[in-house]
């Protein structure tokens, strides 16, 4: 069995011999490999493959049998070669009776091995070579980590900042609120501020003054309540609640009073930027 | 603001008070609901006495009262009703459902099939609803008190943010504190058997609820008169404007608020004013009820969720811009 299947992986040489009277084709030699086909010329259309176990050297099967021009017909054979040698066609056909066709007369096949005649089948077993110091994986790779490294420097090189293209750009803080709410209050304490601006002036000051009492983080509602309690903060909001949202506002004098203590505010180093 | 009106808060928070510990920040809300005819949906888990603060409402007020307990299986004519044949007469009479009432406590609305939900909101949005062929007018005032289980979702149709923006206001209730706790088994302890046909049982909080109502229909739509003349500034439109848009900007939030969001914010800051005794809203009425307006009406984005982002978290941020 394992002969057998070591011949599967020859390449098998299938050499038909045209030597019987039946036979038109002269004999040629075909490098066919492991399996392969091959059309023969033959008197009769209705020889059979013949049965066979499974100890056979060769299988050949009948694909196609089609009339030819001159009365015969031309055999399409497909073939696998287990053994090499020569193998006689007649023992692989026979006549629909069952008698073997022995008429095909004495046309063989030829299986070629490409494995030395002494070969007795058994795998070679698997000796490591010593990898050379010059030549080879070791050189290869120490080119290519050498290469690594020199394309590492010249990216490093080539990649660097020149000083004189270094400029430093100092990011400017956001303004605080207090220097947002500057304008605002100009504008409300000349008595020109829109709704708009006067709804972006109360969420200035709430701003501003959460910020300004450092609360925690919390839901603004929180916020709100705890602003209104701080003593000044809470005045002043309260006052400007009563000026924005009350029916009838407040009178210009209210709110010149209330805007004063914004109007003098100074902006605090730390709050800066806030 | 006149005293009496906020009499009639006062007196509604009071008989609440004698039967629900606790809870005053959900009973402002359906003071809210009551006094706008905004619909109101409480979402909280089981136990936090949802229905038994509105039957306590309902019975303060002297208003219409029905519950219909939302089951999966429930038609939309066991809401709105239907027509019957009278065998009798051989003529069809229409039998009209629970809806036509004054307050309805729809419990646990996202366990009916979305068909049934629809019925409901589209009662709650047009304030009618049609049987056979004939359209009728529900009762005046009406008000859709819908509650909600938040953390069991098996066998639920959760409610579609188009449906969602149907409710005015969404409340999420809480614990009650261990004071609060404490004061209900209390309570309890005190309650004693409730006698009835030679039997007895012992009685629970809705068996406290009784007695004369402490203010009547006409009352509540005085209030809700009064309500309407609360004065909303210029600057208090602009700030509501600007949150509603800053939803429709973040970029955490995929489905911001729809201008009804904005009529619902100014709507019930004027009732949260005349509740507190103003007749002028303030920017406090906005932060405080803020999340219960515009939370249910936005949507994150998937990005925004798998970063584990709160919707919270997001319109305190919007909020924070606010002031």
């Amino acid at each position: 069995m394992i002969t057998r299947k070591i011949i599967v992986r020859l390449i098998v040489g299938f050499l038909l011999t045209a030597c019987g009277a039946f036979a038109s084709e002269p004999a040629s030699e075909r490098g066919i490999g492991i399996e392969g086909d091959v059309k023969i010329t033959l008197n009769r259309s209705d020889y059979l493959p013949k049965a066979l176990d499974d100890r056979t050297p060769l299988i050949l099967r009948i694909e196609e049998i089609t009339p030819s021009s001159d009365g015969r017909f031309v055999y399409d054979f497909h073939y696998i070669g287990f053994e090499s040698g020569p193998h006689r066609l007649s023992d692989y056909l026979v006549n629909p009776d069952g008698s073997p066709a022995m008429e095909v007369g004495e046309l063989t096949v030829n299986v070629m091995s490409i494995l030395p005649q002494d070969h007795t089948g058994k795998l070679n077993s698997y000796v490591p070579r010593v990898i050379p110091w010059f030549g080879g994986y070791r050189v290869m790779m120490m080119v290519l980590g050498v290469l690594w490294i020199l394309g590492l420097l010249a990216f490093l090189w080539f990649g660097r900042r020149k000083k004189s293209e270094i400029v430093v750009t100092e990011e400017l803080p956001p303004p605080s609120y207090a220097e947002r709410m500057q304008p605002l209050v100009e504008s409300a304490a000349s008595g020109e501020l829109s709704a708009s601006g006067q709804a972006e002036l109360e969420r200035l000051m709430t701003g501003y003054w959460r910020e300004k009492l450092s609360l925690p983080e919390q839901r603004m509602a929180e916020s709100l309540a705890a602003i209104k309690r701080n003593p000044e903060a809470g005045a002043l909001l309260l006052a400007l609640e009563r000026w924005l949202h009350r029916p009838g506002g407040a009178s210009h004098q209210e709110i010149a009073g209330l805007l004063e203590p914004y109007r003098h505010m100074t902006v605090a180093p730390e709050e800066a930027g806030s | 603001m006149n005293d009496t009106n906020h009499n009639f808060v006062q007196a509604v928070r009071d008989r609440v008070g004698e039967v629900v510990v606790g809870q005053d920040v959900v009973v402002e809300r359906m003071m809210i609901a009551l006094l706008t005819g905004g619909h109101l949906l409480l979402l909280g888990v089981p136990g936090t006495a949802k229905t038994l603060l509105v039957n306590s409402v309902a019975k303060a007020v002297d208003l219409q009262f029905s519950r219909v307990q939302f089951t999966i299986d429930m038609l939309p004519s066991d809401i709105i009703g239907s027509e019957l044949l009278d065998q009798a007469t051989g003529k069809f009479s229409t039998h009209q459902g629970p809806v036509f009432t004054n307050l309805l406590l729809a419990d646990e609305i996202n366990r009916a099939a979305p068909k049934v939900q629809s019925a409901l909101l589209e009662a709650m949005q047009e304030r009618k609803v049609t049987i056979g062929n004939e359209s009728y007018q529900l009762p005046i005032p009406f008000l859709v008190i819908a509650t909600q289980n938040p953390i069991e979702q098996a066998g639920t149709f959760e409610l579609p943010e188009a449906q969602l923006d149907r409710f005015m206001l969404c409340h999420r209730l809480n614990y009650p504190t261990a004071d609060q706790e404490e004061e209900v088994l209390r309570r309890q302890l005190s309650m004693g058997l409730k006698h009835m046909k030679g039997g007895a049982m012992p009685k629970t909080a809705f068996d406290m609820i009784g007695g004369e109502p402490v203010c009547r229909v006409e009352d509540l739509v005085e209030a809700m008169e009064k309500v309407q003349s609360v004065h909303v500034s210029e600057v208090f439109m602009k700030h509501c404007v600007e949150l509603v848009r800053l939803t429709r900007e973040h970029s955490a939030i995929e489905l911001g608020c729809s201008p009804r969001a904005g009529l619902s914010i100014v709507q019930a800051a004027r009732a949260r004013a005349f509740v507190m005794g103003r007749d002028y809203v303030v920017p406090e009425d906005l932060f405080e009820l803020a999340e219960d307006v515009v939370l249910h009406r936005i949507r994150l984005s998937y990005e925004a969720l798998a970063e584990g982002r709160r919707p919270e978290k997001v319109l305190e941020e919007l909020l924070q811009k606010l002031g």
